[in-house]
């Protein structure tokens, strides 16, 4: 039979017990909800959230360096003159020429920084540059 | 003939500006400056048009005279 003194301190123990039981996977748990938190590898912030490196806003993000809203270089293509009215159309963006040239080709080339380049090249200088004629 | 077209917000007032309103006016109010330094390209803007062109030739007579003839147009 336990005395009324040691069910007491029994008790305590065992509060005391529980308690750094508690502490402890604070800790624990703490820490691997920072890893996976807000601010953790794979959160919000982290390297593959939706702000990290790999993230919407990140470096290879959708809107990042090499993302969906960068401009996709084109070219440089040699083109008829419907092919680059066609280009034209396809690209979105505004670009000119110094209009349609009987005999003459056309190459198109636009930059990473939404620069357009247009130049003219008579069509026998692309049958010299074919395969077979250099 | 290179023709570029580079997207400029206020690129007719830049151009004057960059040309210390040395260039010239041409065809559809446009705006037509050749770098001294520089002959074989000509810089085109014009009024309200958020893109300035420069057209480059070998020839700096060239570049001139398609800039002046008012052959510079849109493609499409």
């Amino acid at each position: 039979m336990l005395t009324r003194m040691e069910r007491k301190s029994s008790l305590g123990l065992f509060v005391i017990c529980l308690a750094s039981l508690l502490v402890l996977a604070a800790c624990g748990g703490g820490r691997s909800g920072y890893a996976a938190g807000s601010v953790g590898a794979s959160g919000t912030n982290g390297t593959s959230g939706s702000n990290g490196t790999s993230g919407t806003n990140g470096t290879t993000g959708a809107k990042g360096t090499t993302g969906a809203a960068q401009t996709t270089s084109i070219g440089p293509e040699l083109l008829s003159e419907a092919e680059i009215r066609a280009a034209a159309l396809r690209l979105g963006q505004p670009f000119y020429w110094a209009g349609p040239k009987d005999g003459y080709d056309y190459e198109l080339m636009r930059t990473t920084n939404d620069r357009v380049y247009v130049a003219i090249s008579r069509r026998e200088s692309r049958r010299a540059r074919s395969p077979g004629n250099s | 003939m290179i023709v570029a077209t580079y997207p400029m917000p206020n690129a007719y007032a830049a151009l004057m500006k960059a040309s210390n309103g040395k260039g010239v006016t041409g065809p559809d109010g446009s705006y037509i400056w050749a770098r001294p330094k520089d002959p074989k390209s000509v810089l085109v803007a014009w009024p309200k048009v958020s893109e300035e062109l420069e057209v480059y030739d070998p020839l700096p007579t060239t570049t001139a005279t398609i800039a002046e003839s008012g052959k510079l147009t849109p493609v499409g």
